[in-house]
């Protein structure tokens, strides 16, 4: 157990730093460089740009960089944004959290409601329910990202003015309640994103175990049709289905930028489509940090609950 | 009694009222930073220059020669040496730091060295070469030396120039300024303070209630940020945000549907241009196979219908480019003729210059090369996309062909930058005054890392802009320019393609005054606003 760990998480490291090497290399060859965007002047020249790619190192070979950046790293210094013009830590430390109140409200509710609608289907296979849940699901899953959070800003938002048009908070001092007003249109957003991909995923999965014997017992004993659905079929259901939900958790840390930047989430998302644009190339290196080091842990965590939720894999 | 009632009907709002209000500017990108010296982008200026004041105030008419029409602000007044060599500029002893300490002479010697330092990398550092130094004849008096005269002398001094507050920066290194905590939260002298900088998301200012110059009539300022553009057009039909400083010309035509929203015109400061390579983009001490020839570009820029490409881009909200300036600019002479659009004459041209079309080409060719070039546009504007498209169009139309490539804003500049173009559709945003034309477009432009873009060289051009940006009258200056701009349009080293005309929104509960083309936020702390939603009653 204790070798396993071990090697667990030497894999891990590893994977972890060839996912940060490969990011800081490929940011350093896009065109470009973090000064750009703040020098789009007559009297700003290119020779000034020079100048300041100088100052910080940014000439320098790149193995040379790595090296310094690697060094920064562990001393727990990310580096200088010059696009948010603000340590790297101090950024990333203002957005984590509100991508994580995003992407878990968003989950916590997509999540079960995907489930319930993957489950429902899944119990009436075949009925109206099922099909028009199925027609519903697949239109919204083929809609692209974008669209329907324009459409949801542009009706809720605009339109209505049920909630506010994007930003974390109001300008009226409203605390938590004001913070759960601006929450609605992100959060319902992306959670029914995701409930509709796990919907399909779920149903399916329940779909494949219908017929197995442990059901077919479970109904000869004279189990009700609710008792067999809770006690049996969805226990057995929920483990490819959490697979999924780990596959998303990663991408929700980064992956909603198309969320956030639509509702100006101050998050993650937003953080990273700014700082690809801007070759804000510390912000890139640190985020792909973050996001690595989540995939890794989200791993891992599924894995542990698949495990206690399933004997059966304990001895994979 | 009357009076209120009838400010109360239409909405407008008396100063006093005013005073408690909240201004939300929706807005797309955040300041690249708050201290004045290192910002050059319009969204930095807006809330920089907020925060600190100047010595003085251009006028409204833009003038940057000699001192005329300038306002005090941090300087009272000034003094002339007989010489015209020297400015003492007497500072208002009622200016006070944000924390209370008075300004000094100190502080605006203390701005010139670090500007001019270049461990502070201060990106107009360049322009300050004229100021000899500052010298601090008493605590309230600073005298800027200079080694020639110029007619920018007091534009440069008086107005570009921010004072620092030298006591707040003394522990701080030139080169550790731009990325110090100092940067993200200054002590400035204008008339509002930070209250704080949330990243991505919104810059609060408080008004300054015993600023010198009077307390602001607006209580608090509040930019708003959202990267889509669209989301703060949707802040400012919503109702959310008071302010957006240009709207798009379909977004104009959506304002009639938000009555309590108006549109708010004024003269830009922007102009955009497809700059033509003279040089060799792979080998660039050889001129540019195509482009190094002054017939061929001619013969381009009358195959493009300018008015028609203004028009279709922004209807009446635009106009086509004159040259290398625009019309808001106090030397502008819209008189100078311009290459006319003539089809038939840009084909005799490519005609007579060897570029033929043969019986079932589209394309002209010339020993076997084909008249065909790329064009850099930046994705993230919509506008030079649109032109480059009818650009393509029109060249097609002659015989010449112009493939477009997209590139984000950073790859563009990266490619500017090292020259490794064909053509560029640029836009330009230029000072005031004159003095950076000899760097866009003059041989001074022309060295490595030069601003010089189109590569363009011409002793006649640059002897007649060296006389105007010197001429140290505001009609001699536009008579010298005039011979300049005469030969650079002639030489047709790009296509001045158009010049658009501001459209800003603004909720109907402020005031708006006459917004100035090259700083709609000059007299930001005089708008007045209706207080009369829950975000205006917020005491900090």
């Amino acid at each position: 157990m204790g070798r396993a760990a071990v090697v667990r998480l030497l894999h891990a490291l590893g994977v972890i730093a060839v996912v940060v090497t490969l990011t800081f290399a490929l940011a350093r060859l896009l065109p470009g460089d973090p000064f750009a965007s703040i020098a789009d002047h007559p009297s700003v020249d290119a020779a000034w740009r020079a100048r300041l790619r100088t100052t910080y190192g940014f000439d320098e070979p790149l193995l040379a960089q790595f090296v310094r950046w690697c060094g920064a790293v562990l001393r727990g210094d990310l580096g200088y944004s010059f696009s948010a013009q603000r340590p790297v830590r101090e950024l990333l430390a203002h957005a984590l959290p509100w991508t994580l109140l995003l992407s878990s409200v968003a989950l916590t509710v997509g999540g079960v409601l995907g489930i319930a609608l993957g489950s429902g289907q899944a119990v009436r296979r075949g009925g109206w329910a099922d099909r028009l849940t199925g027609s519903t699901t697949l239109v919204l899953a083929s809609i692209p990202d974008v669209v329907v959070a324009t459409a949801v800003l542009v009706l809720f938002g605009q339109r209505l003015r049920w909630f506010p048009i994007g930003g974390a908070t109001g300008l009226d001092g409203g605390g938590a309640g004001d913070v759960a007003r601006h929450l609605v249109l992100p959060a319902a957003t992306l959670a029914l994103l995701v409930a509709v991909t796990l919907a399909r995923f779920h149903r399916a999965a329940m779909v494949r175990g219908a017929d197995a014997d442990y059901l077919l017992a479970a109904r000869a004993s004279g189990l009700s049709r609710w008792r067999i659905f809770w006690r049996h079929a969805l226990p057995n259901a929920i483990a490819p289905t959490l697979t999924v939900i780990g596959v998303l958790l990663p991408i929700l840390l980064t992956g909603t930028i198309f969320v956030e930047k639509v509702f100006a989430w101050p998050g993650m998302g937003s953080v990273l489509a700014n700082a690809v644009l801007a070759r804000d190339y510390h912000v890139v290196t640190a985020v792909a940090l973050l996001s690595t080091t989540a995939v890794v842990v989200a791993s891992a965590a599924i894995d542990a609950l698949l495990a206690w939720l399933d004997p059966r894999t304990r001895a994979r | 009694m009357r009076l209120l009632a009838l400010l109360a009907v239409l909405g407008c709002a008396s100063p006093d009222a005013s005073r408690t209000a909240t201004l939300v500017v929706a807005t797309s990108a955040e300041p690249s930073s708050l201290l004045p010296m290192f910002v050059t982008e319009t969204q930095g200026r807006a809330v920089s220059e907020q925060l600190f004041d100047r010595l003085s105030e251009i006028g409204p008419g833009l003038n940057t020669v000699g001192d005329a029409g300038f306002a005090p602000r941090l300087a009272e007044r000034w003094e002339w040496s007989a010489d015209s060599l020297r400015i003492a500029f007497h500072l208002d002893p009622r200016a006070r730091w944000h924390d209370g300490q008075p300004v000094r002479a100190i502080d605006v010697q203390r701005a010139l060295q670090l500007v001019k330092d270049s461990r502070t990398t201060a990106p107009q550092a360049s322009d300050f070469g004229a100021i000899d130094s500052i010298s601090v004849t008493d605590s309230l008096t600073a005298t800027a030396w200079f080694s020639r005269r110029s007619p920018q002398q007091f534009y440069l001094a008086g107005y570009l120039l921010f004072p620092v507050p030298a006591h707040a920066i003394a522990g701080i290194a030139p080169d550790s300024l731009r990325t110090s905590a100092f940067a993200r939260a200054p002590i400035g002298s204008g008339p509002f303070t930070l209250v704080s900088w949330l990243p991505q998301d919104r810059i609060e200012l408080r008004a300054v209630a015993d600023h010198y110059r009077g307390a602001p009539t607006l209580g608090r300022v509040v930019w708003q940020y959202a990267s889509e553009a669209s989301v703060s057009v949707r802040r400012l039909f919503a109702g959310e945000a008071d302010f957006m400083e240009t709207l798009s010309p379909p977004d104009v035509a959506e304002l009639a549907k938000y009555p309590e929203v108006r549109a708010v015109g004024y003269p830009s400061f922007d102009y955009t241009l497809l700059a033509f390579n003279a040089r060799d983009p792979v080998r660039h001490t050889q001129p540019h196979p195509l482009f190094g020839d002054r017939a061929l570009r001619r013969a381009l820029t009358m195959a493009v219908d300018r008015q028609q490409l203004a028009r279709a881009l922004f209807d009446s909200l635009g106009a086509p480019g004159l040259g290398p300036f625009v019309r808001a600019q106090a030397f502008a002479d819209t008189t100078i003729p311009a290459i006319p659009f003539d089809v038939v004459a840009a084909r005799a041209t490519l005609d007579s210059l060897g570029w033929r079309l043969g019986a079932n080409d589209s394309i002209r060719t010339r020993g076997g090369k084909r008249l065909a070039w790329s064009t850099l546009v930046p994705a993230s504007s919509k506008n030079r996309q649109k032109a480059a498209l009818i650009l393509q169009a029109a060249f097609k139309a002659v015989g010449a062909e112009m493939t477009i490539e997209g590139l984000d804003f950073a790859g563009f500049l990266a490619r500017q930058d090292a020259r490794r173009f064909d053509a560029a559709i640029v836009g330009w945003r230029p000072n005031a005054g004159a003095v950076s034309l000899p760097q866009t477009w003059g041989r001074a432009g022309l060295r490595p890392g030069g601003n010089n873009l189109a590569s363009y060289a011409s002793d006649t051009f640059d002897a007649a802009v060296d006389s105007g940006v010197n001429a140290l009258s505001p009609v001699e200056q536009r008579r010298l320019l005039r011979r300049a701009f005469e030969t650079i349009i002639a030489d047709a080293p790009a296509i001045w393609l158009y010049e658009p005309r501001n459209v800003a929104g603004a909720h109907r509960r402020v005031a708006v005054p006459a917004l100035r083309p090259d700083a709609w936020w000059a007299d930001l702390s005089r708008w007045t606003v209706a207080a009369r939603l829950p975000r205006d009653t917020v005491t900090r």
